[in-house]
């Protein structure tokens, strides 16, 4: 297990990039999307040029943290290589009001307890403990 | 432009070939279409090679079994679409002049379970989200909200593919299954059972095409490729860089999906429309997706595949045959070979050669294959 000096648990983030970490427990997470200023699309991850209208005017946008489900499915075997977290598990694709439907982890993984049009939210929490005991740290849809 | 025809094709059947190589696979497809078009290599002008794993000079490593003649062999993929593709780009070298006989190849040998793509950027890997099924599962969840389909209809078509694929040689699963075996098999990514999925596996198949003109002095009445489009789904589409790190889709911006926009073009080329459409081999690799591919290429209207499913529309005998191979449900999916193998079908069928499978009075084909990234191609043939 590997410690910090501080005798907390390291950690590492599944990507670069990806979301905001709140400051503090009064702040919301939020994803980091890319913004068009010419066409308005917003894109998740970020670009550097438009996928819409191939603007190379784009900026940093934040996204969510709420959304509604817009589709899910469960995993029940064995994820892709380099996914170390319990199976099953769920996956939401969830639509942001910002005007795209962002894929990405559920913490539900019962297909019972999932309703397309349900609110969601964004969290970070650990995805699973690397090899070596670190802590991946990424982003879940979370049912409200 | 001058008109294509199939001069010949060969195939290896689908499964899992542990003690053959790659190129001994793609020997044996290849040297059965020399023998089905009665040629020798070395009329052999130029071969273009789809695989989405073959790896480095996939075609130079297959076609040294053949002979080194020196022609040009160029690789191509679009990963599950690279058959298709590579039979597209031979047909247009043919069409616009280039070449006069040109090879289609086909070919993967895969690895057990999921696919693994390796389009998907690590941290949705990490993320457990960088594998299909799961953006092919997330759509069919989707398609049951928007239309009311059930499992039980998804399983039909599965069950349909499965006795299709059990009349087929060239299958990987050659037994025909139940309603309740499908329904009740494993779960692996929700809504879709195990045999509601493909398996990925290994087989090759190849298509020599060449001009109406110079396929006049052959045995068989050659089958013309009357249209041949390919393309990628572009943004403001469901289908836009899936499996390929490109998974969020647009609210505002809807355009219609790469599968439609090909094959209206392909019937407006052709000449005709998807009535005329006898038998249609379409991306299975999901029972769902079956139907949702029907939709799109204008077979019905959307939401209105589940009907054609219930109905038996679809079955060999009926309306519009779909995927009377077996589909890949029961052929298995050698991403590569896939496109080239859905001509080997249609032409077979259209020759009256398909036997037990064969679809009765068929006189028009279509072919459509998909593949990350949010490739496509769209293939017509007629007798």
């Amino acid at each position: 297990m590997t410690m910090n000096l501080e005798g907390q648990k390291r950690q590492k983030l599944v990507g670069e990039g990806l979301f905001k970490m709140p400051v503090s427990s009064a702040e919301k997470p939020h994803l980091i999307g890319s913004r068009c200023l010419d066409c308005g699309e917003v894109v998740f991850p970020r670009k550097t040029l438009c996928p819409n209208c191939c603007s190379g005017r784009v900026e940093e946008s934040l996204i969510g943290p709420r959304g509604k489900l817009y589709s899910f499915t469960v995993i029940y075997q064995l994820g892709p290589l380099g996914y170390k977290g319990p199976v099953p598990y769920g996956v939401a694709k969830v639509e942001m009001p910002e005007g795209l439907r962002i894929t990405g982890y559920a913490t539900e993984n019962d297909p019972a307890k999932l309703h397309i049009d349900m609110d969601m939210e964004m969290v970070i929490e650990k995805l699973f403990d690397d090899e070596d005991g670190t802590e991946v740290i990424g982003f879940k849809f979370k049912p409200v | 432009m001058r008109e294509v025809v199939i001069a010949g094709m060969g195939m290896h059947k689908f499964g899992r070939f542990p003690n053959l190589t790659i190129e001994e696979i793609g020997q044996d497809a290849v040297s059965g279409a020399l023998r089905d078009a009665g040629l020798g290599w070395k009329k052999v002008e130029a071969a273009f090679c789809g695989s989405m794993h073959g790896g480095t000079a996939i075609g130079q490593r297959v076609l040294a079994t053949i002979g080194l003649t020196g022609i040009p062999v160029v690789n191509v993929e679009t990963a599950c679409a690279s058959g298709g593709t590579a039979v597209e780009m031979a047909v247009k070298t043919v069409a616009c002049g280039q070449y006069d006989l040109v090879l289609a190849l086909g070919i993967e040998k895969a690895e057990r379970g999921f696919l693994p793509l390796n389009s998907y950027p690590m941290w949705e890997h990490n993320s457990g989200l960088g594998m299909p099924p799961v953006q092919l599962a997330l759509r069919a969840t989707r398609y049951m909200f928007d239309y009311g389909a059930t499992k039980k209809q998804f399983a039909k078509v599965a069950v349909k593919n499965r006795k299709n694929g059990s009349l087929n040689p060239n299958a990987m699963h050659q037994k025909a299954t139940t309603l309740e075996r499908v329904m009740n098999a494993r779960l692996i990514s929700y809504p879709l059972t195990l045999l509601m999925l493909t398996t990925p596996c290994e087989g090759a198949a190849a298509i020599i095409v060449t001009t109406k003109q110079k396929a006049a002095h052959l045995n068989l009445k050659p089958i013309t490729v009357a249209a041949a489009c390919t393309g990628v789904a572009q943004y403001g589409t469901t289908f836009c860089g899936m499996s390929a790190g490109f998974e969020t889709d647009s609210v505002k911006v809807s355009n219609p999906e790469v599968t439609t926009v090909l094959s209206q073009h392909a019937y407006e080329i052709a000449g005709l429309g998807p009535r005329d459409i006898d038998i249609l081999e379409c991306n299975d690799a999901t029972a769902a997706n079956e139907i949702i591919m029907m939709e799109e290429l204008g077979i019905c209207r959307p939401g209105e595949g589940i009907r054609f499913v219930d109905e038996g529309r679809t079955e060999i005998g009926g309306d519009v045959a779909v995927n009377a191979s077996g589909g890949l449900l029961s052929m298995g999916e050698p991403s590569g070979a896939v496109g080239t193998a859905q001509i080997y079908e249609v032409v077979t069928q259209l020759r009256g050669l398909a036997g037990p499978r064969q679809v009765p009075d068929a006189k028009v084909g279509m072919c459509q294959t998909a593949g990350a990234g949010g490739s496509c191609n769209v293939i017509i043939l007629i007798k």
